[in-house]
């Protein structure tokens, strides 16, 4: 429980600025109109994920409450529903997150080494961010892909079939990119 | 077999546009069933004997007993460690998903329809909603709606009144009343593959369907092997098939051969594990399973050798359980954390043989005393574990006890 509330303490003492673009609003204009009128509480999720999108991948205090305008909510609701899933991220992340699949069909398949090669290479551990602010590393429950495991997302792809040199090597070439 | 199968292109892998689709059969005769009216389409799905598809096996004529309703809500949401057929439904066959929805709509009267699909399924998320866009281009579902909801994922969701809660923008916790509606109306939940199953049982027709698969467990049914297997993969066959065969014939055999076999999850996680002596002659389907106290579950099959350490794979599985609980009720919350500081000391064997005890008295709490199914779920491959795998439980904690110097050898 502790954790959770640092995470939360975090996420209101960043003083940001956030505000949705003409296209998030757009998009969230779009998201209410697939639930009844009287409900646009339906719409939270989908708009945090998307606030999470735009303000690179997590969601800080102001983002909280322009998305508690949005859906005409107190925003203690809406981090009341923030802090409970996992998707969700109160603090800040790297422009590269590695999500590294650890659930027995990846666990039979060698995630742990995997994990220990990214932990190794990376210099950081689970639930962290380096500290040029590259990479996150986080470890999630099924990624849904049981039968390539062992199953790593980074970013928004999906990879299957690796092992812990060509792990290695994707994390490099990422690395690289990045300073080009 | 071959002429059987409902989902070929998860075979196939063919392109998954409106027009590949129809050369495949879907969407061929909709307008037709759909003019038979909903009675026709019921008594279909009562005669066909289709049950849902994922943890329990419910009969789907059953689910629809009060034969109309306002929502229908399809489960795309739930993450079971070993299950990847949803994954695959959605990205070969959506139109198939649509379709199904379509028709389960117009048998239940209902206006709307929800597809809850996991954040993390962001692919799939878009194949869909293409494959969703060609169809009201076409306007193929009238005055039905068919949306797409992002949710949060979580293992809890397969619980239904979790994901209708999480449906509504609220935590994904269960209802204490069991209320299965949605706004105040009446809802129907589906899992993804039951959905998808439909539209062939009216093409086909009831009979087609009733003739396959064995007595209480109608059809095909896909499975996804993974795991200690030499070709991983999702495929189809009829209920009743035998777990060796199809490992054999579509996973490639288990490494090193069926005598380095040691057990398996024959349906997600939440179905525990069964060992080898009762795998050599197990067939797949609901009956056959809850004979041996397990459960089809959503078919997803993971394969273990006898280079693995099951003591820690139920740990890590514990773990899992204990980051997925929702923390509504205390037996669940507590004990799934209680299970797993249990089970990691005796993962190295630090432990008494009073704790092996302690445990069984905690799961029996878990999954009886519990808000929902969930800490059934959760205790379920520990329960296995004791079940199966005691022995190795107690030469364990032997080991460290000579190790430390505890005891005599």
């Amino acid at each position: 429980m502790s954790k959770a509330f640092t995470q939360i303490e975090q996420a209101l003492s960043k003083t940001q600025r956030f505000s949705f673009t003409k296209e998030s609003l757009i998009q969230i204009e779009k998201i209410k109109r697939k639930y009844p009128e009287s409900k646009p509480e339906s719409a939270l999720l989908e708009i945090l994920l998307l606030a999470q999108r735009q303000n690179e991948g997590w969601i800080s205090h102001p983002a909280l409450e322009a998305v508690a305008v949005g859906v005409n909510l107190p925003v203690m609701k809406v981090l009341e529903v923030a802090s409970f899933y996992p998707l969700l991220s109160l603090k800040p992340v790297g422009s590269h997150c590695v999500r590294i699949c650890t659930t027995t069909a990846c666990w039979l398949k060698g995630s742990t080494d995997l994990g220990r090669a990214c932990q190794k290479w990376l210099g950081i551990g689970w639930e962290e961010t380096t500290v040029d602010g590259m990479f996150t590393l986080k470890e999630v429950p099924c990624l849904g892909d049981c039968t390539k495991a062992p199953a790593v997302q980074i970013n928004e792809t999906l990879r299957g079939n690796l092992n812990a040199r060509e792990m290695t090597h994707l994390l490099q070439a990422l690395a690289e990119s990045v300073k080009k | 077999m071959k002429k059987n199968r409902i989902f070929t292109n998860i075979i196939d892998q063919g392109p998954v546009t409106l027009k590949a689709a129809q050369t495949r059969g879907d969407w061929g005769t909709t307008q037709e069933i759909l003019s038979k009216g909903s009675q026709w389409i019921q008594d279909q799905v009562a005669q066909s004997d289709l049950r849902e598809r994922s943890h329990g096996g419910e009969y789907v004529a059953k689910k629809w007993e009060k034969r109309e309703a306002a929502y229908i809500v399809i489960n795309a949401c739930s993450n079971e460690p070993g299950s990847g057929t949803e994954k695959y439904l959605l990205r070969y066959e959506p139109h198939k998903v649509i379709e199904g929805a379509l028709l389960i709509g117009a048998a239940l009267g209902a206006h709307t329809c929800y597809i809850c699909i996991r954040g993390e399924y962001l692919q799939e998320r878009e194949i869909l909603e293409s494959a969703l866009e060609e169809v009201r281009e076409k306007n193929l579902l009238g005055q039905f709606q068919i949306y797409i909801h992002e949710g949060a994922g979580g293992t809890l969701c397969g619980e239904e009144t979790a994901l209708l809660e999480s449906l509504e923008g609220r935590k994904a916790m269960p209802r204490v009343n069991g209320d299965r509606k949605l706004y105040g109306c009446s809802a129907v939940i589906h899992g993804v593959e039951t959905v998808a199953t439909i539209p062939e049982i009216l093409r086909r027709g009831a009979p087609w369907f009733a003739s396959l698969g064995t007595l209480h467990s109608k059809g095909t049914k896909l499975f996804s092997l993974s795991g200690h297997v030499e070709t991983p993969c999702v495929v189809e066959e009829e209920m009743g098939v035998s777990l060796k065969e199809l490992i054999e014939t579509h996973g490639g055999g288990v490494k090193g051969g069926w005598g380095f076999f040691l057990a398996v999850i024959p349906g997600g996680s939440s179905t525990g594990f069964l060992p080898k002596e009762i795998c050599n002659d197990l067939c797949l389907d609901f009956e056959s399973l809850e004979r041996v106290s397990s459960c089809l579950g959503t078919g997803g099959i993971v394969v273990m050798d006898k280079s693995t350490d099951i003591v820690r794979v139920t740990a890590r599985l514990a773990q899992f359980y204990q980051q997925e609980s929702c923390g509504k009720c205390t037996p669940c919350r507590v004990g799934t954390g209680w299970v797993f500081q249990l089970l990691e000391r005796l993962s190295v064997g630090q432990g008494e043989k009073e704790d092996l005890d302690q445990l069984q008295d905690l799961l029996q709490r878990m999954s009886e005393t519990s808000l929902c199914a969930f800490g059934g779920w959760a205790a379920a491959p520990v329960v296995s574990l004791l079940r199966y795998f005691q022995p190795e439980l107690e030469h364990r904690i032997h080991m460290y006890n000579v190790a430390s110097k505890r005891v005599k050898v």
